[in-house]
């Protein structure tokens, strides 16, 4: 999984010398980077923009995005592929905040609370065809940027540090968010079950 | 919520990976990374041109600040010159109190000769001249008496220069400095007459002197 080559500690070193490089002024090493990042940027680009040739724009804008703020990278705080991703993250969000329409389902409030955490536990594990099915719509429901935080954290398995660093939140607030989250789905589940049984 | 804090939840799992599968399946096409170098290219030529236009308006403001500063310093000499006519003003103050008293000292002026009058005349003379720079002599100097006509050359040449005193206190700046030049000028003009009116009688005298001596020498 790239998530896993993403975590790994032994960081390509050759990379911090190219980037030196292309600082003193040799910007067409900057072709040697995107050669190897741009694919894994676009896979993680079309998890929330699914037109093809959207998801192309955008990865390439982060990649000119990156090349223009290389001065900025700090191989200290995270790794450059990592660095990448908090660019093409924000770039994807700002893309669909242009062309998102709104289309959630009323949930009943009151129902929010009501929901115990167990609840919610067991409408996340149960992998019958139809419950995923049911799933799959409650997470196209939810805003592009908690479907990015999905995605980030139970596809890509990143921690929560690294979600922090990609996405410009703190810690804490992702936590929540994530709880929320979980909890939103749950809800949109069981509206989507009452409508089908009326 | 498990003891580690990391969400199971299978199902959103499963779900999840087939909604980044069928997002990875998607490819760049061949001339991706081509079309993103001339991009970056193209920036890099517009940041150039950017940042040359910063440094000429940068030049440019400077330059301008430059120019404003030195147009609007208050030069030194329009500051003497300043104090000069002040000075010279509140001399001229006094001045009316002095002739009055020099004239009833001192016999009448001549006035004007027909001549002068033909030639334009002293009062004609003085009168300010619109747009050449030259104002209207002082208040005091209006009420003196203007020379007799049969006064002598010498005589009108003392009420001259008084004129010329007062009016050089109200000349403009832009006409001073022709004003002065004609003064030194006549000033020069009027040494080699003395020169010569000196040196004549000189030779008058010495000539004189020769006579004497022959005259005795003869007798003798």
């Amino acid at each position: 999984m790239e998530a896993k080559a993403i975590n790994t500690t032994q960081a390509p070193t050759d990379e911090t010398l190219i980037i030196r490089r292309i600082l003193d002024g040799d910007t067409a090493l900057f072709r040697q980077l995107a050669t190897r990042h741009a694919e894994p940027v676009l896979r993680m680009v079309a998890r929330l923009v699914p037109s093809p040739e959207d998801a192309e724009e955008v990865t390439q804008d982060a990649l000119l995005a990156a090349f223009q703020s290389l001065a900025r990278y700090d191989a200290r705080q995270a790794h450059f592929r990592t660095w990448l991703s908090a660019i093409a993250y924000h770039k994807a969000i700002v893309h669909l905040r242009k062309q998102h329409t709104e289309h959630f389902i009323e949930t009943n409030p009151a129902w929010f609370d009501t929901i115990p955490d167990s609840e919610t536990d067991a409408l996340l594990s149960d992998t019958r065809h139809d419950r995923l099915v049911l799933l799959d719509h409650a997470v196209s429901m939810l805003q592009p940027n908690d479907q990015m935080l999905l995605s980030l954290y139970y596809y890509d398995d990143h921690p929560i540090s690294d979600i922090a660093y990609i996405t410009g939140r703190n810690e804490g607030y992702l936590r929540s968010r994530l709880q929320w989250i979980r909890k939103r789905i749950a809800l949109t589940i069981k509206t989507l079950e009452s409508h089908d049984k009326e | 919520m498990t003891k580690n804090n990391q969400q199971q939840d299978p199902a959103l799992r499963m779900v999840m990976r087939r909604r980044a599968e069928a997002a990875g399946r998607m490819t760049l096409p061949e001339d991706f990374t081509d079309r993103l170098m001339q991009r970056i290219g193209e920036s890099e030529s517009a940041q150039k041109a950017k940042r040359r236009l910063w440094w000429i308006a940068a030049a440019a403001c400077l330059l301008l600040i430059i120019g404003i500063g030195v147009t609007m310093w208050p030069r030194e000499e329009t500051t003497v010159m300043a104090k000069m006519e002040s000075a010279q003003k509140s001399q001229t103050a006094q001045m009316p109190q002095e002739k009055i008293q020099e004239k009833t000292q001192t016999p009448p002026r001549p006035t004007a000769t027909p001549s002068l009058e033909g030639k334009g005349g002293a009062a004609r003379s003085y009168a300010p001249q619109k747009g050449k720079g030259v104002a209207a002599p002082s208040k005091a100097f209006a009420q003196r008496q203007k020379p007799l006509p049969d006064s002598s050359a010498a005589d009108r040449l003392n009420y001259y220069i008084a004129h010329l005193e007062a009016e050089m206190e109200a000349l403009d700046d832009s006409v001073r400095a022709a004003h002065v030049e004609k003064l030194i000028a006549a000033d020069v003009r009027l040494q080699q007459l003395v020169n010569r009116i000196v040196k004549g009688d000189l030779e008058q005298v010495m000539n004189e002197m020769k006579k004497d001596s022959t005259a005795n020498y003869i007798n003798f």
